[in-house]
Parts: C-alpha cells; sequence; structure tokens
C-alpha cells in the first residue's frame, strides 16, 4: 500500500502555485497546470480501480507509478479528465517487458515513447488525426503526451543529465502523441489489426527515435511512394535492425491503395526494399556479423521482417509528406507495445 | 491553495555488495559484455590483467547479452557464479 500523497500549501494564487512547481522542480520547463485535490479527484474518476492501484513499474529505480501519481502528472500536463485512460493505458504498455523501460528512457539515443491511438476514442476526445498531426494546436494531443513525459520526470525521476543521458534528445520529449486517422485510412484500422474489436480504442507506444518527413509530391504509384519511404528507412543514420513507424499521409495512402496495394503488402514492399549492401554498412562502420547473421538476407534490411513496420494513416488532406520514426538504439532493445484503452478484454 | 505532491517515493532497497575475496591469486574469472563493439576489447584486456598480475585463469566462453540495457537473461549470472570466483562486465559503447 503505498502512502497518502503528501500535499503542498502554497499561496492562493495561480501564478504563485505555478512558480512553486517550478521551484519544486515538477516541471519540464514548461508552465504545469497546479495539482489541486479536486482536478486530481475529477481525473481518478475515469478509472474504476483504486487510485493507489499500480500501473507501471520502473525496473531500475524500483518506484511504482499509481493511478495517483498518473493522474496528478495529467492533472499538470492539462489533461481532461476523459483523455487519462489514454494515459493509463499508455503506461501499461510501456509497462510489458520487452519496451524495455528504463533502457529507452535513460539511453544516449534519446527516444521518446510516441503514442498512436486508434478507434473511437479519437473522436471521442477530440484527438488530432489530421492537419498537423505531429505539431501543436490540440489540446488532447499535446496534453496526453506531455503526461507521459511529466510522469518519466517527476515518478521515475529520469532526469535530464542524471538518469535521462540523451544526448541530444528530441523534440518529442516534451509530447509525442498522435491519432490514426480513420477517414482517410483506405485499411483496417490498427485497432483491429490488433485484434480488438472495432468499437474497442487502442494505443500503441514505440520507443521512437525522433521524426524524418518523406517527401514526394510526384510518385503516382505505390511503389514510387513507398520506394521513397523505405530510402528514408534505410538511410545510413538510421538503418538498424529495429523497429519502425510510418504515417503515411492520406494523399500516399490514396495512392497505394488506388494501385490495389493491401497494408500488408504495404508493409512488405518497405521491408524488402528498405536495405543498405553489406559493403555500406561494413564501409561506414555499422556491420554487425551477429545482426547480420539474424536477418539471413543477402542485404541489412530494416528490421526483421514487414512485422516489424507499424504502417497507419494521418495527417492533412493536402500534401505529399509522409513520415518515418527510427526506433530507439542500434538493435533491438525496445519492442513497441499497444493496450487496449480503458476496458480490460483479459477480464 | 493545496496541491498534491506528484512525485513518488522510491523503496528502499536491500541491495548489498557480495563478499570481498580474500585474494585474487588464481581465480577464475567470468566475462559478461552488454553486447556493444567495445565491450568484448574491454573486456579482454582487463582480464588479461588479472591473468598476468594474479594469475587468474580467464574462463573463455564470454557471455554476451541480447540486450544492452537490459539485465541479463535469467539464468545466465546463476550459471557464470557457479563456474567463477568473480565476474568482470563492461559497457563498451
Amino acid at each position: 500500500m503505498n502512502a497518502p500523497p503528501t500535499q503542498h500549501d502554497v499561496a492562493d494564487n495561480v501564478l504563485d502555485a505555478i512558480d512553486y512547481c517550478y521551484a519544486q522542480g515538477w516541471t519540464d520547463g514548461l508552465p504545469v497546470v497546479p495539482p489541486e485535490a479536486d482536478r486530481v479527484a475529477a481525473m481518478l474518476q475515469m478509472e474504476g480501480r483504486p487510485a493507489e492501484t499500480v500501473i507501471a513499474h520502473h525496473p531500475a529505480t524500483q518506484i511504482d507509478l499509481t493511478l495517483q501519481g498518473a493522474a496528478v502528472n495529467a492533472v499538470m500536463a492539462g489533461c481532461l479528465p476523459e483523455y487519462f485512460p489514454v494515459v493509463v493505458a499508455a503506461f501499461e504498455a510501456m509497462a510489458k517487458k520487452p519496451f524495455n523501460f528504463h533502457g529507452s528512457t535513460a539511453s544516449t539515443g534519446g527516444s521518446a515513447p510516441l503514442l498512436v491511438v486508434s478507434g473511437p476514442i479519437v473522436d471521442d476526445i477530440g484527438m488530432n488525426a489530421g492537419v498537423n498531426l505531429f505539431g501543436p494546436g490540440n489540446r488532447a494531443n499535446a496534453t496526453i503526451g506531455r503526461a507521459v513525459r511529466l510522469v518519466i520526470l517527476n515518478i521515475f525521476r529520469m532526469t535530464p543529465g542524471i538518469a535521462d543521458k540523451s544526448t541530444q534528445g528530441n523534440p518529442g520529449k516534451y509530447s509525442f502523441c498522435i491519432a490514426e486517422r480513420a477517414d482517410k485510412n483506405p485499411w483496417q484500422g490498427l485497432n483491429e489489426d490488433l485484434g480488438y474489436p472495432s468499437e474497442v480504442s487502442s494505443v500503441t507506444v514505440f520507443a521512437g527515435g525522433g521524426f524524418v518527413n518523406i517527401e514526394n509530391h510526384g510518385g503516382q504509384s505505390a511503389e514510387a511512394v513507398l520506394e521513397t519511404i523505405a530510402d528514408g528507412m534505410a538511410n545510413c543514420g538510421c538503418i538498424s535492425i529495429g523497429q519502425s513507424a510510418v504515417v503515411l499521409s492520406p494523399e500516399h495512402a490514396e495512392i497505394v491503395a488506388a494501385s490495389n496495394f493491401s497494408k500488408s503488402d504495404a508493409r512488405q514492399f518497405l521491408f524488402e526494399h528498405a536495405k543498405r549492401s553489406e559493403e555500406t554498412l561494413r564501409r561506414i562502420g555499422k556491420f554487425s556479423p551477429r545482426e547480420y547473421a539474424l536477418q539471413e538476407r543477402e542485404d541489412c534490411h530494416r528490421g526483421l521482417s514487414a512485422d516489424d513496420i507499424l504502417l497507419v494513416v494521418g495527417g492533412g488532406d493536402a500534401g505529399g509528406h509522409s513520415s518515418f520514426i527510427p526506433s530507439w538504439s542500434r538493435t533491438r532493445a525496445s519492442i513497441m507495445q499497444s493496450e487496449a484503452i480503458g476496458v480490460c478484454v483479459d477480464c | 491553495m493545496q496541491l498534491l505532491d506528484p512525485t513518488a517515493t522510491s523503496p528502499i532497497q536491500n541491495n548489498q555488495l557480495a563478499p570481498r575475496l580474500s585474494s585474487l591469486g588464481q581465480r577464475r574469472i567470468a566475462l559478461l559484455s552488454n553486447g556493444k563493439a567495445n565491450a568484448r576489447p574491454l573486456l579482454l584486456k582487463t582480464a588479461e590483467l588479472f591473468r598476468r598480475n594474479d594469475h587468474c585463469e580467464i574462463l573463455e566462453d564470454m557471455v554476451f547479452k541480447t540486450n544492452a540495457s537490459a539485465p541479463a537473461e535469467e539464468g545466465v549470472l546463476a550459471e557464470l557464479a557457479a563456474r567463477s570466483d568473480f565476474l568482470l562486465t563492461a559497457n563498451g559503447d
């Protein structure tokens, strides 16, 4: 049983309370919403479980994340109560061992957990799956991602420079949360790909190493678009046997689907073409005999199979801009995980 | 105004150091690499110093973790402990 949360008496003034949070080292550098008890209680009302329920555990510090701790930080991030189940599900996914929660948040690699939300909750809570998908302007996307970071900072103490040793970090460490765009998706949604009924939403967490814009406004076939993306996935700085996240813009998705490519076809094409020669990797000093043997292929591909590529649709109607997010690390130290949002599918 | 604390208490950990060896002379050394490129030469050079100065025996089968940032796989440490007197590990990036 965890001890009741400590309370801090501060002056009855919001700006003073914000300054107090800064003074305590509770922020990500931006102002936070002062975590008053009534707001935290409203957040917790979205959960059916007791506040002391542990939803994640940090393997290095042995610190537990409770619903209470998550709720306080979600308030500080600016979340509305209806966003809270997404935050909870994200941590339940990250707590799964293959995600390697500690390594992916501490490493020089500088990854940030990318959250990809899929299913009806996207519209229910007003998430942005469209224009400026990775950018600012939507409260749900911005604050859910920020809540994840504040928990990592405040609960798990992954303090930059002390426990978080990122060489350069990445902007996603402030917030890295997107929604899958259902109305422009020519294929089945990610939530259903994961085996959930269409009415069950999901969040997928991926230790993302950054953001690579993939531009192609001229290609008019699946092959042209996907070859461009595969080239980005296999650039010398990104090539590894790690997993990939690819977010197809609606324009690109339409072109790919119009060529009668299924999602599975597209992923397979990406895997087959996202590769560099053994000679190239040797020349640049990135060749690993052990990883090469693991692939059992002539060339060095990104990932081990098409299953290592998360492919979703998102972004604005206009523009031949898709994106590729490489995995953290040089190998397969973190494997993406998913969780249903707000329901217990195992119960 | 009252604010709820957003941090968590770290549990008290009862980790203890292993008992020190009475001497290093003629001990068997196990080698555990995190799998990164420079861990192997670092381990071998360090072990060589023990071999030369303390007449230690080096287990030939250096063990490589498959995930540099995660603990060694289940049973690895126990297996190495059964065959050695102490273990060297390295994090060569």
